[in-house]
């Protein structure tokens, strides 16, 4: 064939190619990938799991085998999590591992979770098991949760426990503190040494819980102002710790519901889908309901949770069945 | 208050590809959206048809994916898609022709084409092809209808560019006594 005719062949075998046929694409590499990680996972922890048993069968052999002390071996996974991505683990546990985060599971076994945080912010979805402890190291401060939502951001000179659902333990050098949903706890690192003395003025660590004095208290205004700035000059880190602090600080002001959207706009921008999401199904009940629930499908859709976004379309269709984003979330759901 | 929509400042190949490196979903997504619609074009000249297109190009991604560390050059991510995009073509056309010799055929869907001369040629032309083997067949049709110079091609395909051209040699002079002795 001539070169020409070849040029014709070349046009005329063009696939069919638009944003449906993409988007499914995209899903099924999206879900290949997390199957061929846990596959990577499991024969990595089925290879330690082995490797235990050997050891054990081994000390069987050597002593004797009446009765043997020996603990089952535990799964160990020390893998380290890629910053700026939605983690499942095992017992089905998420983690929102924001951009600049460090953090790493050092222990996976069906009675324990363990891991360790190094830096920057990771927002943790925890299943409720009881039969099963889950923690994370954060420097010198441990969290131990039964089944609960709460944030972790630290950097070289603190560490700073948000909760949002449920209850955690905070271990640290002054001791034990529970926090509930909306509280917070703050945990100078530099401070150590004011940990030791109780009596001094001035605590390593602060709670702030939901209702604190207005004197003390930055208004709702305030920090609004501060977020519109930060977000305008691309600081997002600021931008989200300040509408978190609205949200803490301020929970039943009208504008929470507005906050969340904001929050959830901020937190996509920031590369965490999964944490966007929830916040945009927060405030899928009030005035914003609408866009919150096409942003929350968006955002679940995003982090690769398609089942989530499926359901979050199917919500938007059942309330909002002649509104704007109807087209974009019927593609959700087939 | 007022919700502003964040600018996003377009990311060249080299800084996504890093950014995918550290975990980055969104820069995934974006190589995605970027790279996509080609590596469809190209899996599509090559298998001559569109049935297994999107298994193909997904298990591509995901190859891609698991083994961003490797690429030496993140500039190139495009060539070492088409590189993987190719590699997995050789399978799935090998298996294709396993296939049609235990007598099962897999179901086709032309490509869409208003001339019906020019529908004939193509219909022809991938008979033919159907008739190489997958180490003929994708070079040939890397160089010669994608229009890829022998040193991508040769890269592409994972072999020398001696071995390349050989190939290539080989298939058009099939093709041709094939395709003339049909008329």
């Amino acid at each position: 064939m001539q070169r020409d005719d070849l040029r014709a062949v070349r046009d005329a075998m063009d696939p069919p190619w638009d944003d449906l046929r993409a988007q499914r694409v995209l899903r099924a590499a999206r879900t290949g990938r997390a199957s061929r990680r846990l596959v990577r996972r499991r024969m990595w922890a089925g290879g330690a799991c082995l490797a235990a048993a050997a050891v054990v069968a081994a000390v069987f052999v050597v002593r004797m085998p009446a009765r043997s002390t020996v603990a089952p071996a535990a799964v160990s996974s020390a893998s380290v999590a890629p910053a700026g991505s939605v983690m499942e683990l095992m017992d089905g546990s998420r983690l929102a591992i924001g951009p600049s985060a460090d953090v790493q599971v050092e222990l996976q076994a069906p009675g324990a979770v363990k891991l360790v945080q190094r830096a920057g912010e990771v927002h943790y979805d925890v299943t409720p098991n009881p039969a099963r402890s889950f923690e994370v190291r954060a420097a010198t401060v441990r969290v131990r949760v039964v089944g609960t939502a709460f944030g972790i951001h630290m950097d070289k000179d603190s560490v700073h426990v948000t909760v949002q659902r449920g209850r955690v333990a905070v271990d640290d050098a002054t001791g034990t503190t529970e926090l509930g949903a909306g509280e917070e706890l703050k945990r100078s690192l530099k401070l150590e040494s004011a940990a030791l003395a109780p009596s001094e003025p001035e605590a390593a660590s602060s709670i702030v819980a939901p209702r604190a004095s207005a004197e003390a208290v930055a208004s709702v205004e305030d920090l609004l102002r501060r977020a519109d700035q930060a977000r305008a000059s691309g600081r997002l880190d600021e931008a989200a710790m300040l509408l978190q602090q609205i949200l803490v600080l301020h929970p039943k002001d009208k504008r929470a519901g507005a906050v969340l959207f904001t929050l959830g706009k901020v937190e996509r921008a920031r590369g965490n889908p999964a944490v966007a999401a929830a916040h945009f199904r927060a405030c899928s009940r009030g005035p914003l309901a609408e866009d919150a629930l096409a942003e929350e499908a968006s955002a679940w859709m995003a982090a690769g949770q398609t089942g989530n976004a499926a359901d979050a379309a199917r919500r938007y269709l059942q309330r909002f069945p002649d509104g704007p984003h109807v087209a974009r979330m019927r593609r959700m759901v087939e | 208050m007022i919700v502003r929509a964040l600018q996003a400042v377009p990311a060249d190949d080299a800084t996504l590809v890093e950014r995918v490196r550290r975990g980055d979903e969104s820069a995934f997504s974006a190589l995605y959206e970027r790279h996509a619609r080609y590596l469809a074009g190209v899996l599509y000249r090559i298998m001559g048809h569109d049935a297994e297109t999107d298994d193909i190009l997904q298990e591509t991604f995901v190859d891609a994916a698991l083994q961003i560390g490797q690429l030496r050059e993140p500039s190139q991510i495009r060539s070492w898609l088409v590189t993987i995009v190719v590699r997995r073509a050789h399978r799935a056309l090998g298996a294709r022709r396993r296939r049609k010799w235990f007598g099962l055929r897999v179901a086709e869907i032309s490509p869409r084409c208003a001339d019906p001369k020019l529908r004939q040629r193509i219909d022809e032309l991938y008979e033919q092809l159907d008739r190489l083997s997958p180490d003929m067949r994708i070079p040939w049709v890397l160089h010669r209808i994608e229009d890829q110079g022998l040193a991508d091609v040769a890269a592409a395909c994972g072999v020398s560019l001696a071995t390349a051209k050989r190939r290539i040699a080989a298939a058009d002079e099939r093709l041709n006594r094939r395709m003339h002795a049909t008329g």
